[in-house]
């Protein structure tokens, strides 16, 4: 999945890395699509592989505009990739590690 | 569901955080009796410098001068085969430390005895430690600077970017956009180019003059100067363009990054108008060098000190590296930014601390060799403060860079809270961090101002020109992480 059709030559590819030797190919569903992911892998490489990058929107009650939010540290401090994981609001993708069958909803109000 | 638990309720010394600090001094203590429980919020041991994902090829040569971390992946090697006496607890986060070394632990239970997930119960457990002596080692983070739009999905910082490359093998875009005064941006765009990704461009803050003068403070650090001559060496051979004295200015794009808008800016740091360009891009990674995180520090009552020369905030520690609370270390970034080598030679100095307090270190033991090395360690550890020098300087940016973020940009992404609205506080007299979040609410979201913390910290002292102590710290109180009121439900069986 790529946007930018002059950018993205490797058609039918994701983003990840050839060499890199992976898991068990397994399957996420996530907003209802099926997504292919691998064992160890955390929930924001699969869904950042598969070009999935707006993952919540901003619910701050002053907020004018609300604004979509994505992965930013990485590293599970600043809490801008909560996403609904099997039924469980607010968790964190980049500090979730992906299994066979997960159910991922992004932007869940 | 009976899970089988793993630690005990009492441990000789406990270790919060293995990264390199926190791995060094497991390792140390390992062998004299003790038990030792290591704590850590990721999967696995070696904390943010010590990823790598197993790889089969790489275009370029791997080129690695400095040896810090082949000596941390043999540091993980002996803590893994050591796990007799090391208990570990990863995908743990500690809340608070209380009375007597109280440790308020949330851990996702039975995620970590790799059984299966409940549904609808992962909300994992609180439990309680108490630690005889307990080691920080918990780290640093990376320091921001806000522009228009550095909320939208696409902009990370550089270490998110390396993070999702190391440890999952995943580019973060297919074209990357690498701008701040960082170290870590040469070294993320070998990476992305090593795997066939693409870097729009390099953007460096520095002007190329600084960087020249601060390499007399680099002189004993010659392999981190040499590997960075050889990822600019890679950069120019991949046709990277690389421009000094350049700000990103705004990210653009309706739901996600589309493009970066970059300008120049004057030495002292003023941005150029009429100098702004264009550069499409879907990922755009940012990083200004690093922030220690001190709050597990401050909420257990620790002292801290500012210091430009070591990120900020500081724990202060004694040459034990004991900090202000009887029994309680603080090794690594916490004690100043320095990088793993510090980190490592700190472990090992607050081990030994701990195994003189346990009386472990006489001559009939045969690991009193230990005692021979402190003299040398202290040294080594003093030395280390002189690329800490470097590094911070390199990274700090000019004032004028904070007080001139527009009024419209977001500053703390949580509450999103403007600068405009920050402004107006401090112009009504909030001007220190903890008046600042009471006005304004910046800093309270679910980062409990991790990432704007230090931002709004270089905003009052940019705008008022105060003395650092008289702005303050944020204060840190339990929890300091978020946790759900359910984990505090689910007891142990």
């Amino acid at each position: 999945m790529c946007t930018n059709s002059k950018g993205c030559k490797n058609t039918g590819q994701d983003l990840r890395i050839a060499s890199v030797l992976r898991g068990k190919k397994i399957s996420l569903k996530v907003d209802g699509n099926q997504v292919i992911a691998y064992e160890g892998e955390t929930v924001h490489a699969a869904l950042t592989a598969a070009g999935i990058r707006r993952l919540k929107d901003s619910k701050s009650i002053d907020s004018e505009k609300p604004g979509s939010r994505g992965i930013f540290c990485g590293m599970g401090i600043c809490y801008e990739c909560l996403v609904t994981i099997d039924h469980v609001q607010d968790q964190r993708a980049c500090m979730t590690f992906v299994e066979d069958q997960m159910e991922i909803i992004t932007n869940e109000s | 569901m009976k899970v089988k638990y793993h630690w005990k309720a009492k441990y000789h010394v406990v270790i919060v955080g293995s990264g390199i600090g926190g791995i060094s001094a497991a390792q140390t203590l390992a062998g004299h009796g003790l038990d030792i429980l290591l704590i850590d919020e990721n999967a696995h041991p070696g904390g943010q410098l010590l990823r790598k994902s197993e790889t089969s090829s790489r275009r370029f040569f791997n080129f690695k001068p400095d040896m810090v971390k082949t000596k941390g992946f043999s540091l993980i090697k002996k803590v893994n085969d050591a796990c007799s006496e090391i208990d570990r607890i990863h995908q743990a986060q500690v809340l608070g430390i209380f009375n007597d070394r109280r440790l308020l632990i949330h851990t996702e239970g039975n995620k970590n005895q790799n059984i299966p997930r409940v549904k609808n119960q992962n909300s994992g457990q609180v439990i309680e430690v108490q630690a005889e002596h307990l080691i920080l080692a918990t780290g640093a983070r990376e320091r921001y600077l806000p522009f228009k739009g550095w909320t939208l999905p696409g902009v990370m910082s550089l270490g998110a970017a390396q993070i999702l490359m190391k440890s999952y093998g995943v580019l973060p875009a297919f074209h990357t956009v690498i701008a701040g005064s960082s170290p870590l941006m040469t070294v993320l765009a070998s990476e992305i180019l090593n795997n066939k990704g693409k870097v729009a461009a390099v953007l460096d803050e520095n002007p190329f003059r600084k960087k020249l003068r601060f390499l007399p403070l680099i002189q004993h650090h010659w392999p981190k100067l040499l590997e960075g001559a050889f990822y600019t060496a890679q950069m120019m051979y991949c046709r990277v363009p690389m421009v000094n004295q350049t700000r990103v200015i705004e990210a653009q794009g309706k739901e996600n990054l589309a493009s970066v808008i970059v300008a120049k800016t004057t030495l002292d740091g003023h941005v150029i108008t009429g100098t702004e360009t264009k550069y499409p891009a879907q990922a755009l990674t940012v990083g200004y060098g690093f922030v220690p995180n001190i709050e597990l520090a401050v909420q257990a009552g620790c002292d801290v000190e500012y210091h430009t020369t070591g990120g900020g905030w500081i724990v202060t520690v004694d040459k034990n590296l004991e900090s202000s609370v009887n029994s309680i270390y603080a090794v690594g970034e916490i004690t100043g930014i320095a990088g793993g080598k510090k980190s490592h030679i700190q472990g090992k100095l607050a081990a030994i601390s701990v195994l003189k307090k346990f009386d472990k270190l006489n001559f009939k033991n045969k690991r009193s060799s230990l005692l021979t090395q402190v003299k040398q360690l202290h040294f080594l550890n003093h030395k280390q403060a002189v690329y800490a020098a470097f590094l911070n300087h390199l990274c700090r940016l000019p004032q004028v860079a904070y007080s001139q973020i527009p009024d419209d940009t977001l500053i703390c992404r949580c509450e999103n809270i403007t600068m405009g609205t920050i402004k107006k506080a401090i112009e009504q007299g909030f001007i220190t961090s903890g008046g600042l979040k009471k006005a304004t609410r910046c800093g309270m979201g679910r980062c409990q101002g991790r990432i704007c913390g230090t931002i709004i910290f270089d905003i009052i002292t940019a705008l008022t020109k105060k003395n650092p102590y008289d702005i303050g710290p944020s204060l840190s109180r339990a929890p300091v992480k978020n946790v759900a009121i359910s984990s505090f439900l689910n007891q142990p069986i």
